[in-house]
């Protein structure tokens, strides 16, 4: 049977399951796209450890613990340290310029995209994240944000069962 | 259908913020995710700025047209809608231009789109309208919020499981799309 990491991480029961399964494409290509942004073949930049603990990092701020879980899990692969553990928690473990920027752009992001601008964008690039850096970045802020709207509905369709 | 509007949303054009991917610099797993041929014309800047990220392109690209265009299951143009009113909750107002017009093109309904653009989210509409409208509004905000009152609302407008999956569905990955599109570059 294909993976679904989200009926796994979520436990949904036999009769979600198959709903699931009726959209092999949407399960499927999320898989594809969570390699694709936590673990890459070809890293542009940002680094395994670091991509793991950003998305913990976002499904908290989400309020989704069980996605942040799943996603510690792909830290502890490939990787974790105290500074690591420190972003999933939400904080900021050094002063360094690039991290701090990265940092406050997935907060941001996650919470309030309406309100970016050219200069926040820009701010990315003046502290030292690259231009395909910060494509990354976005995509895997965009993956995790996806997720957990779609596991948010899967829980509210479970319960209504 | 009555048309008491012929409301129409003006044609964006969108610019990045940073330089995008030159086709005469570009690998070849760059090339391959543009699908650039000896035979193919411009590609547009939003497809060269994302190409700095081939891999997530590729497959980001493929689950979007899933979403959007598979068959069976929640309407076309209900998941137009989804696009569009997560669009309007996260700003960016170029994918909303593009998925308002397409909600028209489906419909010939431009006075939901009218409503809308001139009144914000919150007007009478029919229920099945405000229903859509409603769970992706509250699903789109940070953190999600839809309760299972909006399911509910969703189900008693004939929406069943795997409709209101779709729907979900269409809704975030504009939420994916938005936090590209909207903080990569601007419209005008």
């Amino acid at each position: 049977m294909a993976t679904d990491t989200l009926n796994a991480v979520l436990e949904v029961g036999p009769a979600l399951a198959e709903l699931r399964a009726r959209r092999p494409e949407f399960v499927g290509g999320t898989e594809d796209c969570r390699a694709a942004v936590l673990a890459p073949e070809v890293d542009v930049g940002l680094g395994r450890p670091l991509r793991a603990a950003l998305a913990a990092r976002m499904a908290r701020l989400n309020g989704d613990e069980p996605l942040a879980a799943h996603y510690r899990q792909h830290l502890a692969e490939a990787g974790g340290s105290d500074d690591l553990d420190l972003i999933v928690a939400g904080g900021y473990p050094s002063d360094d310029p690039r991290l701090r920027a990265i940092l406050r752009h997935v907060d941001f992001i996650t919470v309030a995209p309406r309100a970016c601008t050219r200069a926040d964008t820009l701010r990315l690039n003046a502290a030292g994240v690259s231009v395909p850096e910060v494509v990354a970045l976005s995509e895997l802020i965009g993956f995790v944000n996806f997720e957990v709207r779609i596991a948010a509905t899967l829980r509210l369709l479970e319960a209504g069962q | 259908m009555s048309k008491v509007s012929n409301f129409k949303v003006k044609t964006l054009v969108w610019e990045p913020y940073m330089p995008p991917v030159e086709l005469a610099d570009a690998t070849p797993e760059q090339l391959a995710a543009m699908q650039v041929t000896p035979s193919s014309g411009k590609v547009s800047p939003y497809v060269r700025t994302l190409a700095h990220d081939p891999d997530s392109y590729v497959t980001r690209t493929r689950l979007f047209n899933d979403i959007m265009y598979v068959e069976g299951g929640l309407d076309r143009a209900e998941r137009e809608l989804g696009a569009l009113i997560a669009s309007c909750i996260n700003g960016c107002v170029y994918c909303a231009s593009v998925h308002a017009r397409r909600f028209i093109q489906l419909t010939g309904n431009s006075d939901t789109i009218e409503r809308i653009y001139r009144f914000g989210l919150h007007e009478p509409d029919s229920p099945r309208v405000r229903a859509i409208i409603d769970f992706c509004e509250a699903l789109s905000i940070t953190p999600p919020s839809a309760t299972p009152e909006h399911v509910a609302a969703l189900r008693r407008e004939g929406l069943d499981d795997a409709q209101i999956l779709d729907l979900a569905h269409s809704a975030a990955i504009f939420g994916w799309a938005n936090r590209l599109m909207h903080t990569l570059g601007h419209s005008h």
